[in-house]
């Protein structure tokens, strides 16, 4: 009886806050970035509503990018959470798409090329002189991407470089990952693998000049299964990425300790992200029959449902920036909807009412204190 | 005696008579049923686009708006249906039906009954007394209803034509993979629909970029993706319109998902779509063709055969068939055996352009 009111009482005033962004329209056509003030429940339109893509928020939560359609094709725009100082990225290519910040905020990747296929390259925009740069050198079939925060997982893995990979120059590739004032200048991307007509996919370690396969420091039979989906935490010490080794899509994680499974089921287990803390991952699983938003703690693969129905999906999870909920899409409601779960009550909040469908949340990260506004 | 001209602008005029007679029956059969409009109202699925197969005294799943007496009809006979109803998301209500053991095997209207309310579906569900081993299907695509005339004759004589030709094969139902109208607008599906309800088999809708111009192809025909077995193989319809947008966001990603573990144990698996394109959402591409490969997917868009290069996905292992341009008088059989999918020539190639 005291503990339940002990839990009543620390959940009492335990409302979701902060910005979220997210998409919404009448149809996939016409989908604009959104923000949505969670506590007041007001939406700002931040972008055009054509075709906008999932808004990614900068590591300061001060920007918003997002792919949208143009004349030509498909364009990165960012934008201020308010709506104000939109622009268009200038791109040498006619399609753009999946834009992800640079660690320290200043540079966008994003994934392009002119006929939507899959021969893309990843790209890095400089926003500070507005000049664009192909990485990997020029590596084609990148077609998933993402910014490695630190060089930590990488030199515990490999600590006295005993294992060469194929292609990868590792002198070459310590210069010029480590950036200036502790950036890095590394992405982990899933690039194609084989030829046509037998592709694959896996994970490449990716500099300016340098693209050479992740798993061969881990496994020998690296080329065996399809991966997607690789993120780095916070800190860059794990990466998670899904794989169909073993024969349905299950989570891995690369840590310290090597590769392991976290979420070993006979039913897909997808799309992991990490919690803002770095010690949780969100991800969507079919283990209910329908798909669902789950989370799993990594050190002892120990799986928690969030948000699963029997009629109606959960997918796309965001964490809120103190770890506390989980936002993701819904179609709970018959319409795909923006809805939240405490983590430690289980109470289920509708944060978007739209007569269309809304998708992709992002809850803004939480900003840093500036230096020298501290008191 | 009358010129050869004079002649030929008779027999003009009897088409056009003759067509516009059946398009009006139609519509009006369209209008008698679903909403106002042509519209789904009441039976949300099975419909004239998603219909049910089942065995005779087998069962099947519908969706209504609300709860509503069943039946199915064929002619004068009516056969009740044993429901059980469950609900689901957005109000509506999930009915588990079971067809009547005396129903005989054929095509059947599917009329449902609430207060004052009956809607009526016709070629809703059809009932087999056993599902064969090798039977053949007939593959169309790019209707394009409301399109310009063809050569003089309007695109809606032309498809009608092709379906009665599959009227008159051993077809046990039809896929059509897509653009069904020309612009998305309530008057071409309604046009659409009185069309294939002069199809005596079973039709399979996929929607395409041109019926999806706006919300109608969904208010006309309900879901974009589904899936239905016919005896041992699993064919799994989806859309493929947005496809060209990189980020996974709408709820196809997981139907596909469940929907293509639901079909794991066929002998066949097919997927059906309006178009194919490489660089299409890769959690689709990651389920539908890496990780339980489908044997075999069906469709258009390209308004011709896919070439030699085109045979097969980059990721291998699931073959690729596209058909013509069904407005240009062209479609195809497919025989399904045990040992394969034939894919006989494009029916209606052999006739030259105009």
């Amino acid at each position: 009886m005291t503990l339940a009111v002990c839990i009543a009482v620390l959940t009492l005033g335990a409302d979701p806050g902060g910005l979220l962004a997210f998409t919404s329209g009448t149809n996939l056509s016409d989908q604009c970035a959104c923000v949505l003030d969670v506590a007041s429940g007001a939406v700002t339109r931040v972008g055009e509503g054509k075709d906008d893509g999932a808004p990614q928020w900068s590591p300061d939560g001060q920007w918003l990018a997002h792919e949208t359609r143009t004349e030509d094709g498909l364009a990165i725009r960012v934008v201020k959470p308010d709506g104000s100082e939109a622009r268009l990225l200038k791109h040498q290519f006619t399609s753009n798409r999946h834009p992800r910040w640079s660690p320290e905020g200043k540079r966008l990747l994003y994934l392009s090329d002119n006929d939507m296929g899959l021969e893309t390259v990843v790209v890095v925009y400089n926003l500070k002189d507005d000049t664009e740069e192909i990485w990997a050198n020029g590596h084609k079939g990148i077609v998933q991407a993402s910014w490695l925060p630190s060089l930590k997982l990488m030199q515990a893995m490999n600590p006295d470089q005993a294992v060469k990979i194929e292609g990868l120059d590792m002198d070459v590739f310590k210069t010029e990952a480590f950036g200036l004032f502790g950036t890095t200048n590394a992405l982990v991307t899933i690039g194609l693998q084989g030829d046509p007509g037998k592709y694959t996919t896996e994970p490449l370690l990716v500099t300016h000049t340098q693209a050479a396969p992740l798993l061969p420091l881990l496994t020998k039979e690296s080329t065996r299964a399809a991966e997607w989906g690789i993120v780095a935490d916070i800190k860059g010490e794990r990466m998670a990425y899904e794989s169909n080794s073993g024969g349905d899509r299950e989570i891995y994680i690369i840590g310290k300790r090597g590769l392991v499974d976290v979420t070993n089921h006979r039913d897909a287990d997808w799309n992991p992200v990490w919690s803002p803390d770095g010690k949780w991952l969100a991800f969507e699983s079919f283990r209910g029959g329908r798909r669902g938003v789950y989370r799993v703690f990594p050190d002892t693969a120990r799986v928690f449902p969030v948000a699963t129905g029997d009629e109606y999906d959960c997918w796309a999870p965001t964490w809120s920036p103190d770890g506390k909920w989980l936002a993701y899409v819904s179609d709970l409601s018959g319409d795909p909807e923006i809805h939240a779960t405490n983590i430690a009550s289980g109470e289920v909040r509708q944060l978007t009412h739209h007569p269309g469908p809304d998708y992709a949340p992002a809850w803004q990260p939480k900003p840093k204190p500036t230096k020298g506004k501290r008191k | 005696l009358a010129t050869e001209a004079e002649a030929d602008e008779g027999k003009t005029e009897m088409t056009r008579t003759r067509n516009l007679m059946i398009l009006v029956l139609a519509l009006a059969g369209a209008a008698a049923a679903r909403d106002h409009d042509g519209a789904l109202d009441l039976i949300y699925t099975p419909n004239n686009g998603t219909p049910a197969l089942t065995a005779r005294g087998g069962s099947f799943d519908a969706v209504l708006r609300e709860k509503a007496a069943l039946k199915l009809t064929s002619g004068d006979k009516e056969y009740p249906l044993a429901v059980e109803w469950s609900d689901l998301p957005g109000g509506r209500q999930g009915g588990y039906c079971t067809a009547p053991a005396d129903a005989p095997a054929g095509l059947y209207t599917l009329a449902a009954t609430a207060g004052d309310k009956t809607d009526t579906m016709p070629r809703a569900v059809a009932l087999y007394d056993a599902f064969p081993e090798y039977y053949v299907i007939a593959h169309l695509s790019d209707l394009h209803i409301g399109a310009a005339p063809k050569n003089g004759q309007p695109v809606s004589a032309v498809v009608r034509e092709l379906l009665q030709a599959v009227n008159a094969s051993e077809a046990v139902f039809a896929i059509v993979t897509g653009d069904v109208t020309d612009g998305g607008a309530p008057e071409q599906f309604q046009e659409a629909l009185g069309v294939l309800d002069t199809c005596t088999k079973p039709t399979f809708l996929t929607p395409g970029n041109h019926d999806r111009t706006g919300a109608n192809y969904e208010r006309y025909f309900g879901p974009l993706t589904y899936v239905f077995q016919f005896g041992r193989d699993g064919y799994l319809g989806f859309d493929t319109k947005d496809y060209l947008t990189a980020d996974e966001r709408t709820v196809q990603d997981g139907l596909l998902q469940v929907y293509r573990r639901a079909i794991k144990a066929s002998r066949w698996a097919v997927g059906f779509s309006h178009r194919y394109e490489p660089g299409m959402d890769m959690r689709s591409q990651l389920v539908l063709f890496v990780d339980d490969p489908l044997d075999f997917m069906l469709f258009g868009h390209i308004h011709r055969e896919n070439d030699e290069k085109e045979q097969i996905t980059p990721w291998g292992t699931t073959h690729l068939s596209a058909v013509p341009a069904a407005m240009d008088g062209k479609f195809r059989f497919i025989d399904v055996t045990a040992k394969d999918l034939l894919f006989r020539p494009v029916k209606g190639a052999e006739k030259p352009e105009k």
